[in-house]
């Protein structure tokens, strides 16, 4: 919709200003011609309204036809062309209101005191329109610049919401709620050990609160979160989960967005282990190679496990947190082998404190 | 005093730590008797159909089979109660055919009342509609993707896109894979919706075939074809079978 009649603040300023540019335009009339003002009042708002709204037309042919895009010399003919078309209807419209005015016998005749000046009016309504349609053209710019604006600002919201989301996505409530029933059938069994299941659990979530908050932490950091993770896992399943790390202890400083390895190894949990009756092995790898961090995380699984819709999200998030923070550099490599499942994330280094 | 019906009870988890809340809360009840501890759906179908208790407090996520794919396997399930520890979809199921339910951590009053409710259960012989439930909660697939077969004691699970062909056998259904032949009981027409369209088509009265076996398609008599299959089994096509898989292919 048009600027100025999508807001009434606006359209009333506009056509104020309208009126006294009619006005302006009517005083060396009235002033000469002072006992037929009535008339010329009468004569002169309808058509400075009627040709008011008749420029304000001009907004939707300055979209038709982008300034950037259309030669300039066709977009003067247009403009002009049109000008002359509004100057024109108007000045008939006014013809016949003018003389309807006459008609009405208020005051002496005032049509024949136009005529005189009728060119320097119709130049003057063709000026004004096609100042207009300028004005439009800035109005336009300024409006697209704008919008460019918040667009840039909606997609940076959305990408740090993106984030948010795959930090909040990490508390698995099948996690907590099974961890809790673990321990609610070691109170009475083995109280001491429910009491360790309570605090590591506990650890487990500040800890994961504590990183999410941070931009960058250093890799043993994650690895120490992983830790309490499996070891709150391996009461669940028993000798059914088996942990086998290979860390290269070069890679212990490296710097790395939080949580990126958390929902790998709870993938590995939830999709893979625990949809084997025997279980099996999570085989946990970091080594640096060629200035990246190069970790996998590899699990056997069911082959015949028809994952239940909602799955696949962990990774998902995993893919589009590193896409986002490292670009091109990143990667994010998945491997279905037989009965075994392999996840390999690489990405470069900033800083390793030797 | 009245002496109590004694009900003969199962525990299906796979986490150890859940079963042992079970054996806990049900070991100062007189009136559970708890004949079998299972640790996943193959040895609780095992247990069901040997033991045949009265009631079965069964996990839903398991290994290999699921909570309700063992109630599917088993002819004439006892009462149930499941327990889990968060699925939306599987309570909203439970909540929709007023099924007991037990939410992972419990404490004992919530199973005692889920216990009162099977009591009533077991009198009344209510029937669970265990395909409503499962679709209900979002544990079946659109289309099949494994067949579950019992034979004997044992659960056969047999990805769709193994199966050579079906065959029609009275009230049962040959599942043939790799040269075998596994019966289940189930209608032929109902097996055929279940399974996808594009990949299986009934051919005949009394056959099934998937798509991907065939090797080619002889004239056999006037009216009717016969199908070459990879590995040199000859099927008879219907002329109705045949227009479908003019269609297809």
């Amino acid at each position: 919709m048009h600027p100025i009649l999508a807001n009434r603040r606006t359209l009333v300023l506009y056509l104020t200003i309208w009126l006294f540019v009619g006005l302006l335009i009517e005083l060396p009339f009235i002033y000469t011609y002072k006992a037929q003002w009535g008339a010329f009042l009468l004569a002169d708002i309808p058509l400075d309204l009627f040709f008011a709204f008749m420029c304000l037309s001009s907004y939707y042919l300055c979209r038709i036809f982008p300034i950037r895009t259309t030669i300039w010399y066709n977009l003067l003919s247009l403009f002009v062309v049109v000008a002359c078309l509004a100057g024109g209807i108007t000045l008939a419209v006014g013809y016949g209101w003018v003389h309807l005015v006459d008609s009405l016998q208020l005051t002496a005749s005032i049509a024949p005191l136009y005529e005189p000046w009728i060119a320097g009016i119709y130049s003057l309504l063709v000026l004004i329109f096609l100042l207009i349609a300028a004005t439009h053209y800035v109005i336009i710019t300024f409006e697209q610049s704008r919008e460019t604006e918040l667009q840039t600002f909606e997609l940076k919201v959305l990408a740090q919401d993106a984030e948010l989301r795959a930090l909040r996505a990490q508390i698995d409530p099948h996690f907590l709620f099974n961890s809790l029933n673990s321990i609610s059938a070691l109170t009475t069994a083995n109280p001491e050990r429910a009491r360790t299941m309570v605090i590591l659990l506990a650890d487990f979530f500040r800890n994961s609160l504590d990183l999410g908050a941070k931009n960058r932490i250093p890799l043993s950091d994650e690895l120490s979160l992983i830790e309490k993770f499996l070891t709150i896992e391996q009461v669940r399943f028993g000798s059914r989960l088996k942990v086998a790390q290979d860390i290269d202890k070069q890679t212990l400083e490296c710097k790395i967005a939080p949580l990126l390895l958390q929902p790998l190894i709870e993938n590995a949990v939830r999709h893979g282990i625990s949809q084997l009756v025997e279980g099996g092995t999570i085989a946990l790898k970091t080594k640096l190679n060629n200035h990246k961090l190069v970790i996998s995380v590899e699990n056997p699984f069911d082959p015949d496990y028809v994952a239940k819709k909602g799955t696949g999200l962990g990774i998902k998030n995993v893919r589009s947190r590193i896409e986002t923070i490292y670009g091109n550099d990143g990667r994010i490599d998945i491997e279905k082998n037989g009965d075994v499942f392999k996840v390999e994330l690489s990405f470069p280094i900033k800083n390793i404190t030797k | 005093m009245e002496s109590k019906k004694v009900i003969r009870t199962i525990i299906v988890d796979d986490e150890e730590p859940a079963r042992m809340v079970l054996r806990e809360f049900l070991s100062d009840r007189s009136d559970i008797n708890l004949v079998a501890e299972c640790a996943n759906g193959f040895e609780a179908v095992k247990a069901m159909t040997e033991l045949m208790p009265d009631l079965i407090i069964l996990d839903i996520q398991m290994p290999k089979l699921n909570g309700f794919e063992v109630l599917e396997l088993v002819e004439q399930p006892p009462a149930i109660i499941f327990a889990t520890a968060y699925d939306q979809y599987a309570v909203k199921a439970f909540e929709l055919h007023a099924v007991d339910y037990l939410l992972k951590p419990f404490n004992k009053n919530r199973l005692n009342e889920a216990l009162a409710h099977v009591a009533e259960r077991i009198t009344k012989k209510k029937l669970l509609p265990v395909e409503a439930l499962a679709e209900a909660a979002g544990m079946k697939p659109a289309t099949l993707e494994r067949v579950l077969v019992k034979d004997g004691l044992k659960v056969h699970v047999i990805p769709t896109d193994k199966i050579d062909y079906i065959e029609a056998q009275d009230d049962y259904v040959a599942i043939k894979v790799e040269g075998k032949s596994h019966l289940k009981q189930q209608r032929m027409a109902e097996l055929e919706k279940l399974l996808d369209p594009a990949k299986f088509v009934r051919v005949h009265r009394s056959y099934i075939l998937n798509l991907e076996r065939i090797a080619r398609i002889e004239l056999y008599a006037k009216d009717s074809r016969m199908a070459i299959l990879k590995d040199g089994t000859k099927l008879l096509i219907s002329r109705a079978g045949y227009d479908k898989l003019k269609k297809m292919l």
